[in-house]
């Protein structure tokens, strides 16, 4: 039958047309076509994992954040903890000063009362002695009639005196 | 009601069927006003040296084709297929055969009286459609090429984005998972056998100009396409597929020593793969043209009878026709993805490499 019979004329165009179509589309299209797919393809790839990257990226960032911020929080209490125990610190410190320069000033303030006091007693025990004295000049120039009457008068002067000196 | 129509619907087919043999018997008959079937369906399938459109009355309407051929005696002759008047007239001792064995072939006479095919190179039907499509597939893909050149990163819109999903098809599910790692070689010849058969299948659906040749469904062409495969296959073939074609491991000797038998057989089969591949695509794609063709044929088969029984078949033949070709534009997809899924099988099968097991072996 013709139809299963292969013409020649037919296989001859058909090589040349097939061939030269099969050289043209290999050499000018194809490599064209799927290497822009496949650029395309890297490209879209390239750019998911950049995507993914800079997500990760992202995500280490807010880590540190986190982690910058935890340590800026206990910096902070730190510190704060500082500065309460400086504060009671100062503060008691502050009140030991206090206190000593306050018995100081009262150890100061005794000292110089009893030297005032001391003062007063010498000036009040001269004042009795030359009172003593002026009275017992005026005693004596009354009584010094009898010798021993005066004796006895003058030495117990003396022992009063010597008991006001002690 | 309805029991009536389907009494009339019975009444009509045992018409047909008496009519059929009747029909036929008139065509044999009379067969300058007949309409004859097989003339009107090899007519459309055949390859011809004019492209016939339609015929207006007696004028026949066609466009005509530059005859080449070389007489064995007589040398070259160019000229264009209306000297031969649609296949009446005698040319330059050339005539269109009407013969069994060469009909529609252009024939010399010979002085004795003889009559012997010159050499036909002629642009024929086919050779013209052929022409038509690969400026057609030259222009797509040349012009695809462009603007991805152009732009190699923007997603393509329109047209250009349907054929790049054939062509991601064809690359992703075809050629890349039966090849494996040596693709790239073979692809631009798997992506243009694919489109070449998918546009002149496409082509051949088409009833009018440029469309209507019966290229892929001839046999000359499938030849051509398959004989590039086996090229394909066989030439870029690694040492273990010729080793495991004539060597044979893993089969008994005596299979092998005395008489080659394994051997015959394996290489029978790289002859068998090729010719698979041709008759496959060739018989598809002639059996989708009779097919439509023949509902057409009947339409005037019983026209001729009577133009009423010829009207009522035409209804159902016209429908028919739909569904054959809706159903042939399934196919003519399917043979295209097939001759590449096969072919890419082929070349696959012949990139093996050798075992590990069998290399401890040796």
């Amino acid at each position: 039958m013709e139809l299963f019979n292969p013409e020649t004329g037919l296989i001859i165009w058909m090589l040349i047309v097939f061939l030269s179509v099969l050289f043209v589309l290999g050499k000018y299209a194809w490599p064209a076509i799927t290497g822009a797919i496949a650029k395309r393809e890297q490209y879209i790839a390239n750019a998911i994992r950049v995507a993914d990257e800079a997500n990760e990226k992202l995500e280490r960032i807010k880590d540190e954040r986190n982690e910058i911020l935890g340590k800026a929080r206990e910096e902070q209490n730190n510190i704060l903890k500082e500065v309460q125990a400086l504060k009671e610190q100062l503060i008691e410190e502050a009140k030991t000063k206090a206190k000593i320069e306050a018995e100081k000033m009262i150890e100061d303030a005794r000292q110089s009362i009893n030297a005032e006091k001391e003062q007063a007693l010498k000036e009040v025990k001269n004042q009795v002695a030359r009172l003593s004295v002026d009275i017992a000049g005026r005693v004596l120039r009354k009584n010094l009639e009898g010798d021993e009457a005066q004796l006895e008068l003058v030495n117990k002067i003396f022992d009063e005196v010597k008991i006001l000196n002690n | 009601m309805s029991n009536r129509v389907i009494k009339n619907w019975q009444v009509i087919f045992l018409l047909l069927f008496i009519l059929i043999p009747s029909a036929f018997a008139n065509a044999n008959a009379e067969p300058e006003k007949k309409f004859d079937a097989g003339k009107f369906i090899f007519g459309h399938i055949r390859d011809d040296y004019s492209w016939h459109i339609t015929s207006v009355g007696e004028h026949e309407l066609s466009i005509p084709l530059p005859v080449i051929i070389k007489s064995q005696s007589r040398g070259w002759f160019v000229f264009m297929s209306t000297k031969f008047n649609h296949g009446k007239d005698v040319y330059l001792g050339f005539k269109i055969s009407q013969d069994k064995a060469h009909i529609g072939k252009i024939m010399e006479m010979l002085p004795d009286g003889s009559e012997v095919r010159p050499f036909d190179i002629s642009i024929t039907k086919n050779v013209f459609s052929l022409l038509i499509s690969v400026i057609i597939l030259c222009w797509i893909f040349l012009s695809m090429a462009k603007t991805y050149k152009a732009k190699p990163i923007s997603a393509p819109g329109g047209f250009r984005a349907a054929m790049e999903v054939l062509v991601l098809f064809i690359l992703d599910e075809v050629i890349k998972p039966c090849i494996g790692k040596d693709y790239a070689r073979y692809t631009p010849y798997l992506l243009t056998v694919f489109f070449f058969i998918l546009l002149n299948n496409v082509l051949g659906i088409i009833p009018i100009f440029p469309g209507g040749a019966n290229v892929t469904g001839n046999i000359a062409i499938t030849l051509v396409l398959a004989v590039c495969t086996f090229v394909m296959v066989n030439v870029f073939a690694t040492k273990e597929y010729w080793r495991e074609i004539f060597l044979v491991p893993g089969v008994p000797t005596w299979l092998k020593l005395p008489i080659p038998l394994m051997p015959m057989l394996e290489f029978m089969g790289i002859l068998t793969k090729p010719v698979a591949l041709m008759i496959r695509l060739f018989a598809n794609m002639l059996a989708g043209h009779m097919i439509t063709l023949v509902f057409m044929a009947l339409i005037f088969i019983f026209g001729s009878v009577s133009p009423f029984i010829g009207a009522g078949v035409g209804v159902f033949s016209v429908l028919f026709a739909i569904c054959m070709n809706v159903l042939e534009l399934l196919v003519i997809f399917i043979q295209a993805y097939v001759f590449t899924l096969l072919s890419a099988v082929f070349i696959g099968l012949s990139r093996v490499e050798p075992h590990h097991e069998e290399a401890h072996h040796h």
